[in-house]
């Protein structure tokens, strides 16, 4: 099948083409902005420093995730579906790069530095987790962090998505410890099980090269050509910078500076869903519900979590932080609310998705990005078996996607 | 079908936005953090240049972040909330089992991270 068009966001076409100007909604962009300086000073203020310092942080998380659109679910579908692999190339440089900065920082081979890794076991529980959330994402049209920034971005029917994002985690959190009782072989380390983190790394960054090389070859075998990770375009680069779109290349080079800056201060990486689970019960709390008697919520961080503002909540923080600064981003690319046609098929699919989202992250120990991502990025072998799981879900939903009309088939 | 037009996703953006922002607040009413505690003496052994965290010198921008410097005393005092509790990946020894996040994992146990069989554990990490 040739190419329906280079390129919907960025990767562009080879050959040098036109970018239009983005058309700035400033009133948007001065909001967001007075919105970023306020919290980050009141998270100073009423927390301390780190909150404040993790939430700019994740402000450079959301610009980057939507200047370089840089989503998991249409990635994922358009490679199953067209065999387009510019972004899958892009997410397999993500986790080299940020396996070769995380794993020394995380065998403590640096005196000072010191941070821990984003352990899953490895099991029933991340295996059927990450397959619902595989679904989900398709249906959802949006993963942990995709949905984060695209709500950032003011795509009404990813409210619907997040809503029910939020609820599947707070009824996963109420079956979580019956999954984890199920089998599995407990957490393991890849850099405590392949001898400390040079050779792990090496090993790790050799098998995500071969996958890079595989999937670059399915699409040269289909196209015949590839698309690139960068973007020709003529403008200067602190325009490019500010206004987007960024290339993929440029996406990963920002996606692991500011995860590793998060791994550095938050002293474990980048996480994004555990927040879902908590809003979700304090919401539940506030409508009269009572979750302290659940497992989960009765011990250990996420009561303690749930006995505090969301605000002190790190990864709630980051999150408020990835949807400012997507939001941001959104309104200096003129990006920001566009229209849409909502249909009962797009709520339905948004509501089941959100559902199996939240679900299967609880499950998983983690969205694409605190159980796939980082864990891959930190060692654990259970970020692996969700990439394996995942990517089996989102088959799956791109058949259902068809099935339910909301994709034309093959 | 609907169709939203632009001004119309920006308005259910704004109320969506708006009241998120209220429910923020309210919970920040209904759980209130405790205020800080005042700075302690401490004794300092001859020698050591870093400034104690949470002894009146809060950590962050500028100073000793949490999670920058193994060798502060941010390792045994946690920066922000609690301060009586060792962060997960924040200060855990080598052998610490006490904290199973990371490569100080006890190997095989099969708890989660943060899931309740830790009461030390103050980072969500492994829980996604």
């Amino acid at each position: 099948m040739p190419y329906s068009g280079f390129n919907d966001h960025n990767g562009g076409n080879p050959m040098a083409q036109a970018i239009p100007a983005p058309r700035t909604e400033y009133p948007v962009a001065l909001t967001s902005s007075l919105a970023i300086l306020g919290l980050a000073l009141l998270l100073q203020g009423l927390v301390d420093n780190r909150h404040a310092l993790l939430f700019l942080i994740a402000v450079g998380l959301g610009v980057t995730l939507l200047h370089a659109a840089f989503g998991f679910s249409s990635v994922w579908r358009n490679f199953i579906r067209r065999r387009e692999s510019a972004g899958l190339r892009a997410q397999l440089l993500l986790f080299m790069v940020t396996t070769a900065l995380f794993f020394p920082v995380i065998d403590q081979v640096f005196p000072g530095l010191r941070a821990t890794s984003a352990m899953g076991p490895v099991g029933i529980s991340v295996l059927v987790g990450a397959f619902l959330f595989g679904i989900g994402m398709e249906l959802g049209a949006g993963c942990g962090s995709g949905t984060l920034f695209t709500v950032g971005q003011g795509h009404v029917n990813m409210l619907i998505t997040l809503a029910f994002f939020i609820v599947g985690s707070l009824i996963g959190t109420a079956h979580l410890p019956w999954w984890t009782s199920l089998p599995n072989i407990g957490r393991v380390s890849v850099i405590r099980e392949l001898g400390g983190w040079l050779p792990a790394a090496a090993i790790q960054i050799a098998v995500l090269a071969g996958l890079f090389w595989i999937v670059r070859s399915l699409e040269w075998r289909r196209h015949g050509r590839l698309k690139p990770l960068t973007l020709t375009d003529d403008r200067p680069f602190s325009e490019r910078l500010v206004f987007g779109p960024w290339s993929w290349a440029w996406g990963v080079a920002g996606l692991a500076l500011f995860s590793f800056l998060t791994l550095l201060v938050a002293g474990y990486p980048w996480s994004i869903t555990f927040a879902f689970g908590l809003w979700g019960a304090k919401i539940y709390t506030a409508l009269g519900g009572d979750v302290s008697t659940w497992t989960y919520w009765s011990a250990g961080y996420p009561a303690r979590a749930l006995q505090r503002p969301v605000l002190a909540d790190i990864t709630s923080v980051m999150d408020f932080g990835i949807i400012l600064g997507a939001m941001l981003a959104a309104a200096l690319a003129g990006k920001f609310a566009p229209a849409k046609r909502i249909d009962w098929r797009l709520v339905a699919a948004s509501v089941v998705g959100g559902l199996l989202l939240g679900y299967g992250a609880r499950l998983a120990f983690g969205c694409n990005i605190g159980g796939m991502f980082a864990g891959i990025a930190s060692g654990s072998l259970h970020g692996w078996l969700w990439m394996l799981a995942g990517f089996a879900g989102t088959w799956v939903g791109v058949r259902i996607r068809i099935w339910a009309g909301l994709d034309k088939p093959y | 079908m609907a169709r939203l037009e632009h001004k119309q996703s920006a308005l259910v953006m704004g109320t969506a936005l708006s009241l998120a922002a209220l429910a923020v607040a309210i919970d920040y009413t209904r759980h209130p953090l405790p205020a800080p505690t005042a700075p302690t003496a401490r004794h300092v052994p001859a020698g050591e240049t870093t400034v104690p965290c949470g002894m009146g010198n809060p950590c962050g921008l500028g100073e000793t972040p949490c999670g920058l410097e193994g060798g502060s005393p941010c390792d045994l005092t946690p920066c922000g909330l609690g301060g009586d509790e060792a962060p997960c990946g924040l200060g855990t020894e080598p052998g610490n089992t006490e904290t199973p996040c990371g490569l100080d994992a006890e190997p095989g146990s099969e708890a989660p991270c943060g899931l309740g069989t830790e009461p030390s554990s103050e980072a969500p990490c492994g829980l996604g």
